[in-house]
């Protein structure tokens, strides 16, 4: 039974419980978002959280930073990587942290295979937009990581309607989009943007959550959103974890066309993307000592 | 077996005999897939024309080729293998005829069998 998209939006508006990040994330997205702030406010910020503070630099002393010397502290991670991936990295953590809370319940989604393929599509997503240039890779990784939290949100404070599209999915296999367009209106991808927008994420980063699954909806700046449409077909290509049906969706031509490529690059894409995925693979620990905590 | 121009070439042929220059140098292996580096690469070195392998031809060699692989494998080896196919013709089931989705998938299960047959996973 088809519910009215209205009905869902108006949900959404009034769900008083939608996911919140820790206050301190707040403030560091007001600050990094602020040109005039400066690096010593920031890390200062992330210093007063000891736990924030060292996943911060566990992650930037990891392989997917591929740092050649060890950063000690948050003010170096500022000074040598930079806003946009210090951000990149704070959000990352700490919406994990915030979906893998022990209040959260596990509805349809497993957790660990949940929270693998969006790693896996958030270090794809960012491979995608360094090799072609599309700049912005920290927000490539942020939005390939936050891509799927639509899912999360419908599967927790939903669940009825979740059940509706899963019941399509999986006895009249059905795409997981088409279930979703037929019995709601509207796609996971929308929802997230609706969490992103309440976050107060940058509005590049909540455009590419929002168009990654219909990429020629974008058509003024559909570069992000490939990398991300990309990013998430060959991360399920590959295996890594589960996006909700097991079937692979087709590559919209659109995305391609906005990176300048044919399916004739796939042989020489394939190995750097998987490589930069098992890079990633320190957030993983963070997924899974989340959900055991 | 057929002969095309170099001009006439495209991405995804696969050469059926050794391509060598004037000096006796072999420029192209038999079995590499030709690409557009390897289109202007072959150009640029005065190459006119390449024998190429029909389109049955080359899926029969390479479903051989997998089938070799599968055989020589360890019995763990061979069933991670035949997993890996499983999961990939459930994922990609929707897309017959999508010249795109045939090539991630060729491409995957390709770069996956190694990989997996290699140890790596």
């Amino acid at each position: 039974m088809a519910v009215d998209p209205a009905k869902i939006e108006n949900m959404l508006t009034n769900v008083e419980e939608l996911p919140t990040l820790p206050s301190i994330i707040g403030r560091l997205i007001e600050l990094l978002n602020d040109e005039r702030s400066q690096a010593k406010q920031i890390a200062e910020l992330i210093s007063s959280d000891q736990a924030l503070s060292a996943k911060v630099l566990k992650i930037v002393n990891s392989p997917l930073y591929g740092v050649s010397k060890k950063i000690g502290t948050i003010s170096q991670a500022v000074v040598i990587l930079g806003y946009s991936t210090v951000r990149s990295v704070v959000l990352s953590t700490s919406v994990i942290e915030t979906f893998t809370r022990k209040d959260i319940h596990e509805g349809y989604f497993n957790a660990s295979e949940f929270w693998t393929h969006a790693i896996g599509t958030a270090a794809a997503s960012r491979a995608f937009a360094r090799t072609y240039e599309v700049g912005r890779v920290d927000d490539a990784f942020t939005a390939g990581l936050l891509h799927g939290v639509g899912l999360l949100v419908l599967d927790q404070y939903l669940p009825d309607v979740m059940a509706q599209i899963q019941e399509l999915v999986e006895l009249e296999d059905l795409p997981l989009v088409e279930a979703e367009e037929e019995v709601m209106g509207m796609n996971h991808a929308r929802v997230a943007a609706r969490l992103l927008e309440e976050w107060k994420l940058p509005e590049i980063i909540v455009k590419a959550v929002a168009n990654h699954i219909h990429v020629d909806n974008c058509p003024d700046d559909p570069q992000l959103a490939s990398c991300v449409h990309l990013g998430d077909i060959f991360t399920r290509a590959l295996g890594y974890g589960s996006a909700g049906e097991p079937t692979v969706p087709a590559i919209n031509s659109a995305a391609l066309m906005a990176l300048g490529i044919d399916h004739t690059a796939f042989p020489v894409l394939i190995e750097p993307v998987d490589r930069d995925i098992q890079k990633a693979s320190v957030l993983l620990e963070f997924a899974r000592a989340g959900a055991s905590a | 077996m057929k002969t095309k121009a170099t001009s006439q070439l495209v991405p995804g042929d696969i050469v059926a005999q050794p391509v060598s220059d004037g000096k006796g140098n072999v420029l192209v292996h038999a079995g590499a897939e030709i690409t557009d580096a390897l289109i202007r690469v072959l150009s640029r070195r005065g190459v006119e024309e390449v024998e190429i392998k029909e389109g049955d031809e080359a899926e029969q060699e390479e479903q051989e080729s997998r089938r070799l692989e599968l055989s020589h494998s360890d019995p763990v080896t061979k069933q991670k293998i035949e997993e890996m196919q499983e999961r990939l013709n459930l994922g990609f089931h929707r897309h017959e005829g999508n010249v795109t989705m045939a090539m991630l998938y060729k491409t995957t299960v390709d770069y996956l069998t190694a990989k997996i047959a290699s140890g790596e996973r």
